[in-house]
């Protein structure tokens, strides 16, 4: 393959991550609910699908593990924020911190070593992959001849979400819950069961990026992951102002620019060899402040995101 | 009860309804982890007591074989941690959701280094040296910190993100540029990282045969200072009227006439530039350089650290011994076979029941308070303000 | 047949006793009005009845039929609708997927909007209530959202409505376009339950009517056979008539001063449309009109939140250029807030916290930014004595005091800033008569002072009682000046819809 289709389909791939976790902020926050847990869960997923793909040898059991896990600190979440309407920021930072203390013991327990686990059964393999073949050399087009199953869901995923939440009975009263839960509450919607549902969904969504990122192209668990990657998923959440198109083209752009890092590194010509690579590291980071800064009044949240629902009498 | 009475006065300045809610839901939260952290020892089949043991009698909170040094290292961690604490905790105060300790930690541990050997300093008597380090390590956290600040103000931007972004962009470019470029040891020298700062930059020792230095005593005179900036100046009875009226958009401090925006900013640099202190500590009396790989972690520990202690200058002191210690029993605690993360989990346990605090005061409040007539809905005074009011 | 029957109706609150062993029996196809005044219950009788709160105990039988409500979903169930006083609205959705919302037309999983349009305007057409069912509810105005909350009932078949304070963000005619509609439900057979604290239109619309005072229920009556002062006796206990005592004070200079001032909303949208009046030293400049005419955009200006497109306001004779609250106060101007837990108070801070707020930066309060307690703590006793803030306290947190003494701090902090302009936007809104007096007191005895006062409300009988002058706001411009000796309610009502005009009153 042509550098340009090269250069695609590797944008894809990095922008699977960020789309899965911008996916499950879309839908979690379109009800209501914050969860800054997104990085947390995505470390969760990432290590429990390499762990499952170890034990299955194969990366369906990785992808059921990661799955299950990612429900499960999802339904913490839910718990503390929705069922007993706790700070949602606490909640999200808490699974966090948990994260990063519990999946480091898991690594040295299951693995026993701090760095990386070995390599396992992975998406990314050749016979995993999605071949389509003859548009293989056509350029820009070219770039979907070999992606990965995950990349392909999670393409998938923005229809599929964009047609809950908009044409959907489920996605209005989602919706609604998110805008005004007391308002849907006299309308006997059942305001806790959608929140619980959406926080569980996004959790889910989350669990996919956490798997895309150890079981997609490469094939083994890191413990520096998600490295800000769910972070990322949350500006881009809010640069494609909670829609899920909107999340698509945002991860598109973030992971674009993971791109351009490694092209000018990988340029052996003058400016570009010398910047330091401290500079290209952070771009991505400083490129999302900056698309912040680009969407600075115009994106408007959900009404009443982030602020926890109490029923009343 | 005349000591209750007075503590009470002292720290809360004036009786308050159910202020013992604030001290018992942190301290149930530690307990349960720790039975949670049992049971999950237990599960892998290790034993739990001995754990413990191992991890307590090592931590230099309990007296034990080697208490001097355990004692000392311990103290020498939680500086880092209350630092990392109050910068959280005072940001909270003002209603900021600041996670940009960890960034703000590494800029002020790369600025205390440079300024430990940078030439026209090191040659200063210590108290001269340490006094400049001290004051370029603050302004430098103080501005790291007053940039996610002047976002959050300016342009509404979430501080969450903006600290969160702010902290990769440190990590890359000190890791990736500064400490590989313009401040590399000299390559003869054999030191990989930055050079050595100079012994003037070293923080004195104040127990012999150990390495604890001033530092603790810097961060109690800070932790202090913390307490008064937030309850007895104007600063701080600002920032707290705008962290309660968040949701509310802070209109009603805007209202009475308080700078918001400007108040956001400021308060952002203080919180930037007492975590960079715990930056300092760690270069200026552990590892005396920036070494090319830099094991952090103090920043979101920092966070934990302060939701224990309830965002309180005390607490946060408090909590941040408590962390310390149970760092410092990490070692030992691999004599039971239990990897030294494990402390690290029973930390973010204790921050998950913290979470969960809504839970732990409802189960509090059953315990202690009889119903009927002399209840309240909540714990403190927050948390009567929602609940049911008649119309 | 009785609609509804409530036996032994009790709803106890952490703190409050609600609703105290309340009898009702209401039957099919009445007005049964509910009044009090505010904290008397009535809203959590109503809620009761409509699923969002359960009893503490009693029973409630819906066309003589025991039953247990859990929810509103069985409310509504049970052919139950309530209008909010609060509209439980979605600003961002249509008209449609706001009335369809909970009960949505669909096919499968998804949702069917062109038939929910098209049964939108069906029943639109049955009960005579036009809605645009493709808009969205934010660019409604007010009486025409009460529509929509009045078809979201009537379309899941309710025949017992209740209505929650329904006029209180009314004009007049809107009101009367209301009772059109009541008084047709009612001819269809439909059961009306009106809450209401405004005894004049009870008194016109109602057949029978209860009052509720401090929860319990004091007594019911028929319309034919009670009166006004009767219902308002029997609401507070004692003779009450809210007299407002006209004072007369010699005008003194101009202190505020507005020329061509225009600014927009927080959604961008121009609502001042370019307002010029004065205020003087001693007088009460009242500016009447509904809700959402400019009144808010204005008063941001005044007090700095937002900054105006384009005019000038000129303060004791210096323009203000850039307004923030902190100089504009420094400048003598005082504000009592529309809403007083959101822009008046810090709930969780104590009274003696809240009462200095605003002044704390000043000597004696606090010297090189450092706090003075024992200066601040002899200030608030002082406050809470003259102001009468029950309890007195200086320690307890604002959000645990009611409505009526949280405004009495934001009087108290207010009062004793220097100022030589009050601004006072909707000081009596959510307060009852006993508070309300106490906040017309205070505003003559400024009055008295010489101070410049400017009055924002949407109480007619308030700013005819109050005013020197009255000035009318209608879609962001000033539509009409009168005095109160000269003009009545009708009129004002009728400048506060547009529909008249008034010269200007030379000054």
């Amino acid at each position: 393959m042509n550098l340009l289709n090269l250069s695609i389909a590797q944008m894809f791939d990095f922008a699977a991550p960020i789309l899965f976790a911008a996916l499950g902020g879309v839908v979690s926050e379109n009800a209501g609910v914050v969860n800054i847990a997104l990085e947390g869960i995505m470390r969760f997923a990432a290590f429990f699908g390499v762990w499952g793909a170890f034990i299955g040898k194969n990366p369906w059991m990785g992808l059921l593990w990661g799955l299950l896990i990612g429900a499960a600190v999802g339904a913490l979440h839910g718990y503390i924020s929705v069922t007993w309407a706790g700070d949602q920021i606490v909640s999200g930072v808490a699974i966090n911190v948990v994260a990063m203390g519990i999946i480091t013991y898991l690594l040295e327990f299951v693995f026993k070593t701090t760095g990386y686990s070995p390599p396992v059964p992975y998406f990314g393999a050749a016979h995993y992959r999605v071949h389509i073949a003859f548009i293989s050399k056509i350029p820009v087009l070219g770039a979907f001849s070999n992606l990965t199953l995950l990349v392909w869901f999670s393409l998938i995923a923005v229809g599929l979400i964009h047609f809950m939440l908009y044409h959907t009975v489920l996605g209005l009263r989602i919706r609604a819950v998110g805008e005004n839960p007391h308002a849907a509450e006299t309308l006997g919607v059942n305001v806790m069961k959608i929140k619980w549902f959406a926080t569980i969904l996004g959790s889910v969504l989350a669990a996919f990026g956490g798997i895309s990122l150890s079981l997609g192209t490469l094939s083994s668990f890191t413990n520096a992951m998600p490295m800000g990657k769910g972070f990322i998923g949350l500006a881009a959440m809010i640069f494609g102002k909670w829609t899920p198109i909107g999340a698509l083209l945002a991860s598109l752009v973030f992971a674009s620019a993971q791109i351009v890092q490694l092209l000018l590194q990988g340029m052996a010509s003058g400016i570009a060899k010398q910047i330091p690579l401290g500079f290209y590291l952070a771009l991505p980071y400083l490129l999302t402040i900056g698309a912040l800064i680009g969407v600075v009044g115009r994106a408007v949240p959900p009404a009443s995101d982030g602020i926890p629902y109490k029923k009343e009498g | 009860m005349m000591a209750m009475d007075i503590f009470r006065r002292i720290f809360f300045g004036h009786k308050e309804e159910y202020w013992w809610m604030k001290i018992l839901v942190p301290i149930t939260s530690i307990f349960v982890a720790l039975i949670v952290g049992a049971i999950f020892i237990w599960s892998t089949g290790r034993s739990p007591v001995l754990a413990y043991k191992y991890l307590f009698g090592a931590s230099g909170l309990v007296p034990g074989p080697y208490f001097k040094q355990h004692f000392a290292e311990m103290l020498l961690s939680s500086s880092m941690f209350i630092a990392t604490g109050l910068a959280f905790a005072i940001a909270a105060k003002g209603g900021l959701f600041s996670i940009g300790a960890e960034g703000q930690f590494l800029v002020g541990a790369i600025t205390a280094a440079y300024f430990g050997y940078a030439k026209p300093f090191a040659s200063m008597p210590t108290v001269l040296h340490l006094t400049v380090i001290f004051a370029m390590v603050m302004i430098a956290g103080g501005i790291w910190g007053a940039i996610a600040g002047w976002l959050k103000a300016k342009m509404g931007i979430h501080e969450v993100i903006t600290t969160i972004m702010l902290n990769w962009i440190a990590l890359y470019l000190i890791e990736d540029w500064l400490v590989t470029g313009p401040m590399k040891a000299n390559v003869e020298t054999g030191v990989s990282g930055t050079p050595y700062v100079s012994e003037t930059a070293k923080l004195p020792i104040i127990l012999k045969g150990t390495r604890l230095n001033i530092s603790i005593l810097i961060i109690i005179v800070v932790a202090y200072l913390t307490w008064f900036l937030l309850y007895r100046t104007t600063f701080g009875f600002e920032i707290r009227a705008m962290g309660y009226t968040l949701i509310y958009n802070m209109d009603a401090p805007r209202a009475a006439g308080v700078s918001v925006d400007a108040r956001i900013t400021q308060t952002m640099f203080v919180s930037g530039a007492v975590a960079a202190l715990g930056g300092a500590f760690i270069i200026l009396g552990v590892l005396f350089q920036f070494p090319p790989v830099f094991e952090g972690g103090y920043g979101f520990d920092g966070i934990a650290v302060s939701l224990i202690g309830q965002n309180e200058p005390l607490g946060v002191f408090l909590a941040g011994i408590l962390i310390g210690g149970l760092r410092t029993g990490a070692t030992a605690v691999q004599l039971a076979h239990i990897p030294k993360t494990f402390p690290s989990i029973i930390e973010g346990l204790i921050v998950a029941f913290i979470a969960l605090q809504e839970l732990i005061r409802y189960l509090l409040m059953k315990l202690f308070v009889r119903k009927r007539n002399n209840t309240v809905s909540g714990g403190s005074d927050e948390k009567a303000v929602s609940g049911g009011v008649a119309k | 047949m009785k609609a509804l029957e409530l036996k032994g109706i009790t709803k106890q609150f952490p703190r409050v006793l609600a609703n105290d062993h309340i009898n009702l029996s209401i039957e099919k196809g009445e007005i049964f009005s509910i009044v009090g005044e505010n904290g008397a219950g009535k809203s959590t009788l109503m809620k009761i009845v409509y699923g969002l709160y359960t009893p503490t105990s009693g029973e409630i039988y819906v066309f003589g039929k025991k039953v247990n409500m859990k929810s509103p979903h069985d409310a509504i169930k049970l052919k139950i609708g309530m209008v909010h006083q609060e509209f439980m609205l979605i600003p961002r959705f249509t008209v449609t997927e706001n009335i369809v919302l909970g009960d949505e037309p669909r096919k499968g999983i998804v949702f069917d909007f062109k038939r929910a349009v098209k049964e939108i305007r069906e029943i639109s057409e049955k009960f005579g209530l036009k809605v645009d069912p493709l808009e969205k509810v934010a660019n409604l105005p007010v009486g025409i959202q009460q529509r929509v909350e009045i078809l979201k009932i009537l379309r899941r078949g309710a025949e017992i409505l209740i209505f929650d304070e329904p006029t209180a963000v009314l004009t007049p005619e809107e009101t009367e376009d209301l009772f059109k509609t009541l008084r047709a439900l009612k001819k269809d057979g439909k059961t009306i339950l009106f809450i209401s604290h405004k005894l004049k239109e009870v008194m016109e619309i109602s057949d029978r009517i209860a009052v509720l005072r401090r929860g319990k229920l004091q007594g019911v009556v028929k319309k034919e056979e009670t009166n006004e002062r009767e219902l308002a006796r029997m609401m507070v206990g004692r003779e009450v008539v809210l007299e407002i005592p006209r004072v007369k004070v010699e005008r003194g200079p101009v202190v505020l001063s507005v020329r061509d001032l225009a600014a927009k909303d927080h959604r961008g949208i121009l609502k001042l449309k370019g307002v010029s009046f004065d205020v003087h030293a001693g007088e009460i400049v009242a500016i009447a009109g509904v809700e959402g005419n400019g009144q808010m955009e204005l008063v941001n200006s005044l007090i700095g939140f937002t900054r105006p497109v384009k005019g000038k306001i000129i303060l004791n004779g210096e323009e203000m250029k850039l307004i923030t609250p902190y100089n504009v106060r420094r400048k003598g101007m005082a504000y009592i807030p529309e809403d007083r837990k959101r822009r008046g108070l810090v709930l969780p801070f104590k009274i003696r916290e809240n009462i200095i707020m605003g002044q704390h930066t000043l000597y004696p309060f606090s010297k090189g930014g450092i706090l003075n307690d024992k200066v601040i703590n002899q200030f608030a006793t002082k406050q809470v004595e003259e102001f009468d803030i029950r309890p007195r306290d200086i320690y307890i947190s604002a959000g645990n005091l009611s409505g009526g003494n949280q405004q009495k701090v934001i009087l108290a902090r207010e009062m004793a800033m220097k100022h030589n302009f009050l601004l006072a936007s909707q000081p009596t809104r959510g307060l009852d008569i006993g508070a309300m007096e106490f906040v017309y007191k205070h505003l003559i005895e400024e009055k008295k002072k010489g101070i410049a006062i400017l009055l924002i409300s949407l109480e007619l009988s308030e700013v005819l009682g109050l005013a020197d002058r009255i000035l009318v706001m209608y879609e962001g411009e000033i539509v009409g000046e009168t005095v109160p000796e000269k003009t009545n309610e009708e009129e004002l009502g009728m400048m506060m819809l547009g529909i008249k005009r008034n010269e200007r009153l030379v000054q």
